[in-house]
Order: C-alpha cells, then sequence, then structure tokens
C-alpha cells in the first residue's frame, strides 16, 4: 500500500519534472515578449506591466506575411506529398517493389545533409528562371517532407487487408476506384497525422529558406533569424517571432501525437 | 445467370504449377464445392474464375462468354472472402449498397434495396452500425447481402464459414444453402471441410495437387470414391485401409486373417472399409485391441489396433456395454461394403 502510494508519487514528481523542463522556455518566450529591454534585463522578473511594443515590432518587420509564406510553402509541399506520397506508400506495400530495400532506401536521402542538394536547388532555380519565386523551395522541402510521409505511409497500407481491395474490384470496380474509395479511406488517421507532420517539417526548415528564398519574401525561420542583428540579439521581438511559430506546432503535435507513434513503429492499426 | 466453364486452365507461379489442366462445368443454378487439402489449388481456381489471378494457359467462360483475361468487374461475379472483407468504414446498409455505387443505380433506389435485404437477412435493426460492432455470423450475412445485391450470374465463396464457431458455422451453412436454393444463382464454394462440402454441394470436386481426384454428387464420391486419396479425405472418421492380397473372392490381409469379398480381381490390394461397415466383435483371440471408445450421443467411435494399424468403426451406444478399452475384438464386414485399390497405383479396383 504504502509502496503503491510512494511509486504513484515518484512518478508524479518525475512527470511534473519533465512538464516543467518542456514548458518552461515557452513560458519564459511568451513573457519576454512582453517586456520592454531594460526588464529583458532581469531574467527573474515575473511580475511587471506587459507591453505590446515588441510585438508591434515584430507585426510591422512583416512577421505575418513571412508566417504567411510559410504556411504557403508547407501546404503545397504537403499536398503534394499526400498525394505522390500515397500513390508511392501503396505501391511499395502492395507490390514490394524494389524489395524491402526500398523501405530504407527512400529515407537515405535524410542521411546527406542539406547543404549537399541546397547548390543544385539554387543553380537549377537560376536555369530556369523561378530564383525569385518560392518554387525552388518547395522542390527542396519535398525532397524530405514527400519521402518520410510515403515511408510514414506504407505501414498504414500494410495493415490494410488485401481482400477489401479485391473485393471492391468483384463489386464492380476499377483499381483506381477501388484504391480511392476502399482503400484510402482506411489510411486516412495515418494520412492526417502524415501531413501533419509534414507540414511542420516544412514549417521548422530554416536552412533552405535562407538560401533558396528571395530576400525581400523571406520565410518565418529566417525572419525570426533577422531579429538577431548587429547590435546584438532583439530578444524581446524575437520572443514574439518565436512563439508566431510555435504555437500552430504545438498545437498541430498535440493531435497527432498518437499517430505519430503508430506510424514510427509501423503502423500497427487495426483496422 | 450463369453456367461457368473452365477449359484446360493452368496456373503456375514461376515454376511452381498450381493448377494443372483443369476441366470442370458448373452448370446454370448448381452449388459446386472444390473441396481439398491446403495447397490443393481449389482457392487459386476460385479466385481465377474471379478474375483475381491471372490464367497461365487455358480459358475460361461464364454464361458463355469468354472472361479470360477480363477484369472482375467485368464478370458479373459477387464474392464472400474468408474474412468478410467488409468496408470498415461504412455502415451494414452501406456496405451491402455499395456495389450499386458502381453502377448507375440512383442513391433512394440503392438505399432501398440494400434496406430491403438487410431485412430478409435479419439485419434490419444494424444497419446503421459498423462492421466491426457486429457479431461474426452478423458480418457474414452482411457479406451475403452485398453478394446478393448485385444479382450476380454467378457467387464464389472462399471458405466463408471458417471464421465461424461451430454451431454458427452448422446454422449459417443451413441459411446459405437456403438462399441460394431460392435465387438460384450458380455458386461455387471453396472449402477444406469435407464435411461441409458433403452437406452443401449438389456437386463435389475433389482436388489434388492442382488437378481433378473425383468429381460427382456427394453420394457417389463418399460411396464410390476412385482413389484412396478420395476414399481417406471424404468421411468422417476417415476410412479404413488395409493391405493385403486378393485372391479368388477371398481378401488375405498382410497379418494373415482372411475374409470372403465380392470381386475377381487377383493380386495385391488395399481393401477399404467405412467405419460404420466394420463390424466389431468381442473375442479373446481376435486380431484387434481396443485403444479407445469415444461416445458421440447416439454413436459411439471405436478406435482399435490392428496389428500397428489404427482402424476405426462406428458403433451404435447401445452397443458400448460389450466393449471397453483392452479389449480384444474380431472384425467382419459386409462384402458389398467393401472397396478395393489396387496398391501401387492406388485407384479403385471394383
Amino acid at each position: 500500500m504504502v509502496r503503491q502510494q510512494l511509486k504513484t508519487s515518484l512518478r508524479v514528481i518525475f512527470l511534473l519534472a519533465a512538464l516543467i523542463t518542456v514548458l518552461f522556455p515557452l513560458v519564459w518566450i511568451a513573457l519576454a515578449s512582453f517586456k520592454t529591454a531594460p526588464q529583458l534585463n532581469d531574467p527573474s522578473l515575473l511580475f511587471f506591466e506587459p507591453s505590446l511594443v515588441n510585438w508591434k515590432f515584430v507585426l510591422e518587420a512583416g512577421i505575418l506575411q513571412a508566417a504567411g509564406r510559410s504556411a504557403f510553402v508547407a501546404t503545397v509541399t504537403v499536398a503534394i506529398s499526400a498525394v505522390v506520397g500515397s500513390v508511392a506508400a501503396y505501391v511499395i506495400s502492395t507490390y514490394k517493389t524494389g524489395g524491402s530495400a526500398t523501405k530504407f532506401g527512400i529515407l537515405a536521402a535524410q542521411v546527406l545533409p542539406p547543404a549537399v542538394l541546397v547548390f543544385p536547388f539554387l543553380t537549377l532555380s537560376y536555369v530556369l528562371g523561378v530564383n525569385d519565386t518560392l518554387i525552388p523551395l518547395i522542390f527542396a522541402h519535398l525532397s524530405f517532407v514527400l519521402p518520410v510521409v510515403t515511408w510514414f505511409l506504407i505501414g498504414f497500407f500494410d495493415s490494410v487487408p488485401r481482400s477489401l481491395e479485391e473485393q471492391a474490384r468483384v463489386d464492380g470496380f476499377t483499381r483506381f476506384k477501388a484504391f480511392l474509395l476502399v482503400v484510402m479511406p482506411q489510411v486516412y488517421p495515418g494520412l492526417g497525422a502524415a501531413i501533419i507532420f509534414g507540414f511542420t517539417l516544412s514549417w521548422n526548415d530554416m536552412f533552405y529558406g535562407l538560401i533558396l528564398t528571395p530576400p525581400n519574401s523571406t520565410i518565418l525561420p529566417v525572419a525570426i533569424a533577422g531579429f538577431n542583428t548587429f547590435r546584438g540579439v532583439e530578444l524581446g521581438s524575437m520572443s514574439a517571432a518565436i512563439l508566431v511559430a510555435v504555437v500552430p506546432v504545438v498545437i498541430a503535435s498535440f493531435f497527432i501525437q498518437k499517430r505519430l507513434v503508430q506510424g514510427i513503429s509501423g503502423g500497427a492499426v487495426k483496422y | 445467370m450463369g453456367t461457368v466453364r473452365l477449359e484446360s486452365v493452368h496456373k503456375a507461379f514461376g515454376e511452381a504449377t498450381i493448377v494443372d489442366g483443369l476441366d470442370l462445368e458448373c452448370p446454370d443454378g448448381s452449388f459446386t464445392v472444390l473441396v481439398g487439402p491446403s495447397g490443393c489449388g481449389k482457392s487459386t481456381t476460385l479466385r481465377m474464375i474471379a478474375g483475381l489471378e491471372s490464367v497461365t494457359s487455358g480459358t475460361i467462360t461464364i454464361d458463355g462468354t469468354e472472361v479470360t483475361n477480363k477484369e472482375p468487374r467485368d464478370r458479373n461475379i459477387a464474392m464472400v472472402f474468408q474474412n468478410y472483407a467488409l468496408y470498415p468504414h461504412l455502415t451494414v446498409l452501406e456496405n451491402i449498397a455499395f456495389p450499386l455505387r458502381a453502377t448507375k443505380t440512383s442513391r433512394d433506389e440503392a438505399r432501398r434495396r440494400a434496406q430491403e435485404i438487410a431485412d430478409s437477412l435479419g439485419l434490419g435493426q444494424l444497419t446503421h452500425r459498423k462492421p466491426k460492432e457486429l457479431s461474426g455470423g452478423q458480418q457474414q450475412r452482411v457479406a451475403i447481402g452485398r453478394a446478393i445485391i448485385r444479382q450476380p450470374s454467378v457467387f464464389l465463396f472462399d471458405e466463408p464459414l471458417s471464421n465461424l464457431d461451430a454451431k454458427l458455422r452448422v446454422e449459417t451453412r443451413g441459411e446459405l444453402m437456403a438462399i441460394q436454393k431460392r435465387l438460384a444463382i450458380t455458386s461455387i464454394y471453396v472449402t477444406h471441410d469435407q464435411e461441409e462440402a458433403m452437406t452443401m454441394s449438389d456437386r463435389m470436386i475433389v482436388m489434388r495437387d492442382g488437378k481433378i481426384a473425383q468429381q460427382g454428387s456427394p453420394a457417389e464420391v463418399y460411396g464410390r470414391p476412385e482413389s484412396v486419396f478420395v476414399a481417406t479425405f471424404v468421411g468422417s472418421p476417415k476410412m479404413n485401409i488395409i493391405s493385403g492380397v486378393l485372391n479368388k473372392g477371398h481378401f488375405a490381409s498382410e497379418t494373415g486373417e482372411s475374409w470372403q469379398v465380392e470381386t475377381n480381381y487377383s493380386g495385391s490390394a488395399l481393401l477399404g472399409l467405412r467405419p460404420e461397415d466394420l463390424r466389431i466383435q468381442p473375442n479373446p483371440s481376435g486380431g484387434a485391441t481396443i485403444t479407445l471408445i469415444e461416445l458421440l450421443g447416439p454413436r459411439a467411435v471405436v478406435s482399435m489396433d490392428f496389428y500397428g494399424n489404427k482402424l476405426t468403426s462406428v458403433v451404435a451406444s447401445g452397443d458400448l456395454g460389450l466393449f471397453s478399452s483392452g479389449d480384444r475384438v474380431s472384425i467382419d464386414f459386409d462384402p458389398h461394403s467393401a472397396h478395393f485399390f489396387d496398391s501401387a497405383t492406388e485407384e479403385r479396383l471394383n
């Protein structure tokens, strides 16, 4: 009895410690975004009169526009990845295309540092005359989002019984219709998770954004880094900008946490 | 309505031949059961008829139209899979109505027909449920409902009862037969269970190694098996086989016992006796020793050791008082009931 209580309390203490570790930086950033420059010099200051000066500055600096561009790039990237990734994952799962090596082969590109790919992307964008648009960035993001989405979905397709598709074909549908009407709905939960996961990958990328976006229309992570100026880090403004970037991701992660584990553990989902 | 005809159909996966020159005809409205041990090619045959498996050579015709290379959807068939393959994301009603989405049936018409079928199958109250909220027997009926709604030329069943428990299996068997008789749709049914094959079929096709071992009515196959394989595969408990020599109307077992029989063949042979045809008498100097007695209600199965050979006999439970485990018995049979097979080819002799 006492042992049980001790165990429970230890568990609670551990969880609280973990929670504080994760939340503390967020809370600190949130507070900092409402502090004026002098107040920022006192990190222990918990109660102060909040000021909107940082937020005003950040909004005037075009942080929302940068966030909009990030959202646009992430949305297009994920939309393409969802369509191409679903079909690819289905084929790899059903026909074992390329054998078992494929499943891991698709992730091989992830091993390369992005620096290896960024130069070809940049050169190509000049050759094709799209260097002042967001197109090169979308393709660069596809290079890592698409494989991850595909890999993530293979496990989900693996768990769909083959007979479902065969049944639909006997029931009078073409292969494609059977895939669309019967197989796809079984992987929707996985697809939803893959979409959110892919979105955050694109949303968080800074490296490609730094090099491939035109200087006057940059994306959110690059804009945030921009607050590290030659006069030093604009801590207050940067905090406000970071919050803009973090909040959507935290909300998204909350919704996909369960599916994320399923996807990573090979899609062991009961249909 | 449709007659299904297979002509010298072959199926090979790489080097391995699964179905080897199958000729088969299922007349319009018949209930044909393909039965055999696992790996005999029965499921592959069914899947070729469905169009889910390509045919290596040969032709398949349904209702006079060649369908060998046609897509499943162009064959006007319905199929019930072993795991029912109900669409998990759809309700019972939507599952039953689903095949109509492939046709130009209006939504209202589809719902009305699906509801009618659901009612006729006793699923009327469950139409809004998802498949996982149903019992095995109910899922089975949804699968049948979905097969019926298409009004197909041919029903194909791939071991549809094997996921049900024994009691439900017998009930569903009856329901399935009643539905088939009512609709009079040509049905081809695959099972590894010889008892299911015997009770359900008009025509029973026993397969082995991709070939037909024997076909005919269940009574024919049971009463006149053409080989030792069919003789021992069909019937439960299985047929007793005793090896020996036939000579001038006598059969002498290798162990020295001799019986009078009605056949003129001479030479070494295998004697086949159905357990219900094998009579036993308590006899202290008999050749067989009782090893086990299993009571099955009105009848009992008596297992015996006969010079290292296991024999079984079915006796009336009322006679059980005469026997107990360890007793010696002599064995005997009516000469009419004996089956003889060639020792070498295992083909039927009489």
